[in-house]
């Protein structure tokens, strides 16, 4: 083949088929011109995928260096379909960012399960994968996946901003996949297997008093 | 006007209260902080609280911006002293943080209650000796 462009004759043509990176999500003109016909689960995920509202919530700095700066217009989360919304009834997304402490973790197991299905939970940063530098402390939780079944996970102290895009661009690639009746709770991290928080048992208290007083 | 020296006071548990009233009265009307220190080699814990003067007291001539500092030590087996919440409602919060994390008692707290760790929660964290006793698989290998 020479450089005079003669590969332009060896493509289809365009009334065919539109030419996405996805390949033959949608078929232009088969049965009748001008008319595109897909599949029904693709059209839902292709909806779903772009449409990933996240909860504001933020819980140390990991909030503030990726999802303010993220969000803000530098970045801006936006242009993939991501809008924040101020209540977890609403929202598809839960980004976790930051620490995860015992007390906190109860409420956002709460929170979690206030969203509607599909949902789905990034783990942002090293402390929300593991702890973090805080993992031998008293108060923390080995990351957020002891609570809540974690879909993508974003290492960094803290993650740069391009990282939680290409979390968020694997989150689509996953969203891809799935069937249209099937939930965002993969299976194999079952709801009846999900851990209650971290607890120590009262009465082996060595030297103190119980916790609160009557 | 505005002194960046801090005047320390150590004063023994019984007359904590009656020092700060004074101190209150004496214009020091912002509780700055109020924490804790835990010398187990001396079976003490030593209460802390940082005062700030923002207005003019009884006396006029009363510096504004004095800085106080107030430490009383405890014992370490029934650490107990006088809640400060009816001088500086502000107190409240830092009561129940050194009740939670070094198990200090404050009679005549409205609300003492664990603030930091979460309800049934053993043990109060930041003592010397705090052992903790969550199953190994839900610690890090290397702590204790």
């Amino acid at each position: 083949m020479g450089l005079n462009g003669t590969r332009e004759s060896n493509l289809p043509p365009v009334s065919d088929e539109v030419r996405s990176p996805r390949g033959k999500d949608f078929i232009l003109g088969q049965y009748l011109p001008g008319v595109l016909t897909t599949t029904l689960q693709k059209v839902i995920n292709w909806g779903r995928e772009n449409s990933l509202w996240y909860m504001t919530f933020g819980l140390a700095c990991c909030a503030i260096e990726d999802i303010m700066a993220a969000g803000a217009s530098r970045y801006d989360l936006d242009r993939l379909g991501l809008i924040f919304r101020a209540s977890p009834r609403q929202s598809d997304l839960m980004l976790v960012a930051g620490t995860v402490t015992e007390k906190m973790a109860p409420r956002i197991r709460t929170l979690y399960e206030q969203m509607a299905e599909p949902r789905y939970v990034i783990a942002l940063g090293t402390c929300a994968i593991a702890g973090g530098p805080f993992a031998g402390g008293y108060n923390t939780v080995l990351g957020v996946d002891k609570i809540i079944p974690v879909d993508v996970y974003v290492p960094g102290c803290p993650p740069r901003p391009e990282a939680l895009f290409y979390g968020i661009l694997k989150l689509q690639e996953k969203i891809r996949q799935h069937g249209i009746n099937r939930p965002g709770v993969d299976p194999a991290l079952g709801y009846a297997k999900l851990k209650t928080p971290n607890r120590a048992a009262p009465e082996s208290e060595p030297s103190s008093k119980e916790g609160t007083r009557s | 006007m505005t002194s960046t020296t801090w005047e320390e006071i150590k004063v023994e548990p019984g007359k904590y209260l009656e020092t700060m009233r004074a101190l209150h009265k004496e214009g020091l009307n912002q509780l700055s902080d109020l924490t804790a220190v835990d010398w187990k080699d001396r079976g003490v814990i030593e209460v802390v609280a940082h005062l700030v003067a923002l207005r003019p007291g009884e006396d006029p001539r009363q510096a504004l911006g004095r800085r106080v500092r107030v430490k009383t030590e405890v014992e370490r087996d029934r650490p107990s002293l006088d809640s400060v919440t009816p001088i500086w409602p502000g107190a409240d919060w830092y009561e129940r943080e050194v009740w939670d994390l070094f198990g200090v008692d404050f009679p005549g707290h409205p609300d003492l209650r664990r603030i930091m760790t979460p309800e049934g929660f053993a043990g109060h964290p930041l003592r010397k000796d705090f052992v903790d006793r969550r199953p190994k698989r839900e610690r890090v290998p290397h702590t204790r």
